[in-house]
């Protein structure tokens, strides 16, 4: 469904996104995964068309998308970021203006903003202002207005946020719905939960460059050596409450260190894993902790 | 207690010097003005280079006395003096064509020569648009001066001599000095009033363009210029908003009189609103940041203002000065709502004026769509 090979771009002498590629085949969910200034806002702006690229080919359906091919767009719903919302008006009279911009028809329009409220659970604030919503009702309101078209390309911009833990849930519940009904997603985001629990294929992106991209097993596969265990004691063993080791599985591995712990007499109360997480991968591949 | 001040004070001068252009702007907007005033007003007492004003000359008298006058006038420089009829030269000055006459009645010869033998004062008639009364009372002077020389038959003096001047302002319909003084006040503060909210709407599209809503806009699925466009017709609706209620207000609560056609009016405010409207969108394409564009801004709308003649009688500036000043949207736009109010002038007297008020418009919006930048600022 979408094809990104080679894109580059630069602010005066600073590359953002140097030669990035990756695809995303219809009905898949893409998480773009990097820490803050890794280039991913760069990249889906030139996606969604508000950029130009240097260089590089972006095709959607097999057309090759820029800011000058303006009906392609029409496919792609595109959360921004920041919030993009016009704060004198009510959240009904957002989506309106939104919706119009996409050619609906009152009726249609009328019946999509209603569908869009009741996906982010904002049905009964819609008359409200929005400059008086908080945070998290300002994102909800922001992904309605992305998806009252209902592109076949959804890209959300860190959707997440500064966003309560409330409506964090109720986004997320939100994009989840769409997903089941066919969305293709491109979720970016540096919280290593969501991309799991949403994507079936991740794009890990540091300095402007793809590092990685494969199914979450890959990612988890590439970030496995480093499987860590929280042992508690009762009483402490070798003067301590619980100690933490590292071990390449969960299995024999593990099985031996209980054994060896039992033979030196430690009286083992708790072990806590933690499997590999995306967080420990990209410390794996880049040396660095994600939210630096 | 000192350094927590110094803090703030060092935080909000960090901010300053952020933008250089913008410093510079800052720095240049004043400057620039000064210079100008400077400049403008510098020139007056030289003098010499200013083109001479016209002045309608009707001669009922056909007297040597007369012929003296019109040529001594003539002399004098100040004054540009034509021949013309009283009927002409009233229609000409009450339609803002022309703006100072001269009427020299009957028998003012023979009567000035009587005067100068102690019998009755001969008297001249000055007349004067109500809207330039302040030039009005400058240009009197040269021409009671030539018209007692002209009498004496010898140069130029400070003589008082026999003759006294009457003045008439000529507006279409009885008004009074006061009510197109008031008229002409409210056609300037309308078109000001305009020209100040194409700051704020180019401000408003400077800072939308900044945040995410600039992108989320551009990601439509059609040419981003329609925005601009949309922008150029709600700006408009909003600037002919502004000058139908500063008008309505002026008729409501100083008499402003409405005497011209009411079409042109309508076709005057539609136009003034999408000049102004285009002037914002060409300020908005002219700086990067807020604050670069605010400077400028600032600097054109002053611009607009004085030499348009708001703040300023245009006689106080030099010919060139002037000159330019007729070329400006602005001066177009008060001399048509000048012409559409209290002068009374009918619909063909408001097409010029609208037509330039749209070819400005136009021009604004062209250039505006090809320099907008729809790519995110780079400080
Ligand atoms: N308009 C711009 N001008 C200059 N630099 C920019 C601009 N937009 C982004 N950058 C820089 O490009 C890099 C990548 O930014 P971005 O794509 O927003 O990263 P991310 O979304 O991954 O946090 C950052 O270092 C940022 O400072
Ligand atoms: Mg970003």
């Amino acid at each position: 469904m979408l094809e990104v090979s080679g894109l580059n771009k630069s602010f005066g002498s600073f590359q953002a996104v140097n030669g990035v590629s990756f695809s995303v085949p219809k009905g898949g969910k893409l998480g773009l995964l990097g820490p803050n200034g890794a280039g991913k806002t760069t990249t889906i702006s030139m996606i969604c068309g508000a950029l130009h690229a240097d260089s590089g080919q972006i095709v959607l359906n097999g057309a090759q998308i820029s800011p000058e091919t303006h009906a392609l767009r029409k496919d792609i719903g595109y959360l921004p970021q920041e919030v993009a919302l016009i704060m004198e008006l009510s959240c009904a009279d957002n989506l309106r203006f939104f919706g119009s911009l996409y050619d609906l028809n009152p009726a249609e329009l009328k019946s999509r903003i209603d569908w869009a409220l009741q996906i982010v659970g904002l049905i009964d604030k819609k008359d409200q202002v929005v400059r008086t919503y908080s945070g998290g009702m300002k994102r909800r309101a922001n992904l309605a207005a992305a998806i009252l078209h209902r592109p076949a390309l959804l890209v959300l911009d860190e959707p997440t946020v500064g966003v309560d833990p409330q409506s964090r849930n109720a986004l997320f519940d939100a994009i989840e719905g769409l997903c089941r009904e066919g969305m293709t997603l491109i979720y970016t985001s540096h919280y290593m939960e969501e991309v799991e629990r949403l994507c079936d294929d991740i794009v890990i992106m540091d300095h402007g460059k793809v590092i990685v991209q494969g199914p979450p097993s890959k990612i988890l596969e590439l970030a496995r050596g480093e499987r860590r265990v929280k042992i508690s004691f009762d009483p402490p063993y070798e003067g301590a409450a619980e100690r933490d080791f590292e071990l390449p599985d969960l299995g024999p591995s593990l099985a031996a260190l209980l054994n060896d712990l039992a033979q030196k007499g430690a009286t083992v109360t708790a072990v806590q894993t933690s499997g590999a997480t995306l967080e420990q991968a990209f410390l794996n591949l880049t040396g660095r902790e994600l939210r630096d | 207690m000192l350094r927590r001040l110094l803090n703030i004070v060092q935080k909000d001068l960090k901010v300053y010097l952020s933008d250089r252009r913008a410093v510079i702007i800052s720095l240049m907007v004043p400057i620039a003005i000064a210079s100008f005033l400077a400049v403008i007003f510098g020139g007056v007492g030289g003098g010499g280079s200013k083109k001479a004003t016209a002045l309608l000359f009707v001669d009922q008298d056909n007297s040597p006395e007369s012929q003296r006058l019109f040529d001594r006038l003539k002399e004098g420089k100040s004054l540009a003096p034509e021949r013309v009829t009283e009927s002409e030269a009233k229609e000409r000055i009450a339609s803002g064509k022309a703006s100072f006459g001269v009427v020299v009645p009957k028998g003012f010869g023979a009567k000035a020569m009587g005067g100068m033998m102690g019998g009755e004062k001969a008297s001249l008639n000055f007349l004067f648009d109500p809207s330039k009364s302040t030039e009005a009372g400058i240009y009197r002077g040269p021409v009671i001066q030539s018209a007692v020389s002209a009498v004496l038959n010898k140069p130029m003096s400070d003589y008082p001599g026999p003759i006294q001047i009457e003045s008439t302002p000529v507006a279409k319909t009885g008004l009074t000095d006061r009510q197109v003084t008031m008229a002409h006040a409210f056609a300037g503060m309308a078109v000001q009033g305009i020209l100040f909210g194409s700051i704020e709407l180019a401000m408003g599209l400077i800072r939308e363009r900044q945040r995410g809503f600039g992108k989320r806009l551009r990601s439509a699925p059609f040419n981003p210029i329609w925005f601009l466009l949309g922008r150029w017709i709600s700006g408009a609706v909003i600037a002919m908003f502004v000058m139908t209620a500063v008008l309505i207000f002026g008729v409501f609560a100083f008499k402003i009189p409405l005497q011209g056609s009411v079409l042109g009016l309508g076709l005057t405010i539609v136009c003034s609103g999408l000049m102004s409207a285009g002037l914002g969108l060409l300020i908005s394409s002219l700086g990067r940041t807020e604050p670069q564009s605010r400077g400028l801004s600032v600097f054109i709308v002053l611009f607009l203002n004085m030499v348009g003649g708001a703040w300023f009688p245009s006689f106080l500036f030099p010919e060139w000065v002037q000159t330019v000043g007729k070329a400006l949207p602005s001066t177009w736009a008060v001399n048509a709502l000048d012409a559409m109010t209290w002068r009374g002038q009918g619909l063909s007297q408001a097409l010029l004026p609208s037509a330039i008020l749209l070819g400005f418009a136009v021009l604004f919006v062209a250039i505006a769509s090809r320099k907008a930048s729809w790519e995110p600022v780079q400080a």
